[in-house]
């Protein structure tokens, strides 16, 4: 994402900058979402999907477990771009133009070979602090479910694993157990992270 | 020197015989020609395609947004519904006054508890972040890298997995209840920790060494010498910080309703679903558009700071 935003030119890109980020800073504004997907006929995707002629009764996108879960993962990835992608961004704007230059010369002939060997080993240190910051985000997931599905969210269909915790620790007050499934997600944030750093060391060569 | 004052206004007048206007090629149409790199043009314009498409994909819920929150009812319940609005009113904000007139908190009693979080949250995480991050950068001691060590790690978790010890910890103290169950677990944020040490990193040491030489002591080293050099850092954290205060709802820790903050307001009307949805609207356009405004304001900062953000294995 970021790379391909730093192939324009500057003005449009300091615009883009700010509306990838725009979403991840706006604290629950998330909540737009759930008129857009309300279940009623005059939520705006089911009036518009009615008007159209594609369904013909309005669907309960937040209520039928077959829809919450995309719902969610649609809504999170559009907050997703976060500190990392910033951390993209100012870090391509650091790399040496001459480098590009020097590689054309050695016979880099697309795009994508100077993504992967000039562009991707200069900004390894961003990409791993993005990588980590997007990571820890991403199995944080928990307040947009209880935002938009309800809390437990219908046949926990998204129930994530910090729902789960804050279920067991806060509603009914289990602490011994609710720390249990803390340990669990602690191990699976390291050892996510880990994996990625792994991948990241590769890359370029 | 009387030498050279002598050729001098001759030269100047001869420059300004030569002046030459030189026309700066239109940055988007060397976009699409610019045939000196190794893009080619078919490339730039499948680029262009899919950047608007996300853009738009991106755009579309905040236009939606912007527009709900000024549309007149019968325009709300219009099927099918148009996304932009035709006759903007601001009948949603009086609604908003009016609804919470008629509860037990008033909006700004709402308004206020946020922003005294934010305010209190996040000057003291600049302090603390600061303050801790000076020595960690600077100085040379024993365990400097095995604490670095422990921020890089802690960043690699979310706050989710220490919500039980933070609950008890706070309950504990007594906390519970009050401001200060938000305020203070914010104070330790590593993220900004990590980001003002690796930032400060870059000031030379020859500085701080001048400025014990003049006879400063190291609390004035840090505010009048390195303060200033790290200005872009600190505002990156104002902004990261006022983001995640701005966003708290406090909810494990405040039952008090006199004491909760907006974004648990927006929460509360958002349920009401779609009879309310211009409201909704509104309160989500007011707490969305402050935290983007300030960003859009200290942007360039933002990005000079995440310049230093790289982790280094």
């Amino acid at each position: 994402m970021a790379w391909l935003i730093n192939e324009l030119p500057r003005r449009i890109r300091a615009f883009l900058t700010i509306i990838f980020y725009a979403p991840s800073i706006s604290g629950n504004a998330y909540l737009i979402f759930t008129l857009i997907f309300s279940s009623d006929p005059y939520g705006y995707l089911n009036a518009k999907l009615l008007d159209l002629g594609i369904i013909d009764s309005p669907v309960l996108w937040l209520q039928d477990s077959k829809y919450i879960l995309t719902i969610v993962i649609l809504v999170s990835l559009w907050m997703s771009l976060g500190v990392g992608f910033l951390s993209f961004v100012a870090g391509l704007q650091t790399i040496d133009k001459t480098q590009y230059e020097a590689g054309a010369i050695d016979g880099i002939s697309n795009r994508w070979q100077e993504l992967w060997y000039i562009t991707l080993p200069n900004m390894k240190p961003q990409l791993m602090f993005g990588a980590v910051m997007s990571i820890t985000n991403a199995l944080g997931v928990g307040d947009i479910t209880v935002a938009l599905a309800g809390f437990p969210s219908p046949n926990y269909a998204a129930h994530t694993i910090v729902n789960h915790l804050n279920d067991y620790g806060f509603i009914r007050m289990e602490m011994g157990y609710a720390s249990a499934i803390a340990v669990i997600l602690f191990a699976a944030m390291l050892i996510s992270n880990r994996l990625v750093q792994k991948f990241i060391k590769r890359v370029g060569t | 020197m009387a030498t050279t004052n002598l050729y001098g206004p001759t030269v100047q007048i001869q420059k300004s015989n030569f002046k030459v206007k030189r026309k700066k090629p239109n940055p988007i149409t060397r976009f699409f020609t610019d045939n000196r790199s190794n893009r080619s043009v078919g490339g730039n314009i499948l680029l262009v395609i899919f950047l608007t498409f996300l853009a738009l994909l991106f755009l579309f819920p905040v236009i939606f947004m912007f527009n709900s929150a000024f549309k007149p009812l019968h325009e709300l319940l219009k099927i099918p519904p148009d996304i932009f609005v035709r006759n903007p009113t601001l009948d949603n904000f009086y609604d908003l006054r009016e609804l919470f007139s008629s509860s037990l908190v008033p909006l700004s009693r709402y308004i206020f508890n946020t922003f005294l979080i934010v305010i209190i949250g996040t000057l003291g995480q600049i302090i603390f972040a600061s303050m801790a991050a000076y020595p960690l950068a600077k100085y040379d001691f024993r365990g400097n890298e095995f604490i670095s060590k422990l921020i890089v790690m802690s960043l690699m978790f979310s706050t989710a997995v220490t919500a039980v010890p933070n609950y008890m910890i706070i309950s504990k103290l007594g906390l519970i209840d009050t401001y200060w169950a938000i305020i203070l677990p914010s104070f330790s944020s590593t993220l900004g920790l990590y980001l003002m040490k690796n930032f400060m990193e870059q000031i030379p040491s020859s500085l701080i060494e001048a400025a014990s030489i003049d006879g400063a002591n190291e609390f004035t080293t840090l505010w009048l010498v390195v303060m200033p050099l790290v200005k872009p850092a600190w505002i990156t954290l104002f902004i990261l910080s006022f983001q995640t205060m701005w966003g708290a709802t406090g909810g494990t820790y405040i039952y008090d309703e006199k004491l909760k903050p907006l974004s648990y307001a927006l929460s509360q009307v958002a349920s009401a679903g779609i009879a309310r949805q211009g409201v909704t609207a509104a309160i989500s356009l007011i707490t969305f558009l402050i935290p983007v405004i300030i960003y859009i304001l200290m942007q360039s900062n933002v990005i000079e700071t995440m310049t230093t953000s790289g982790m280094k294995e």
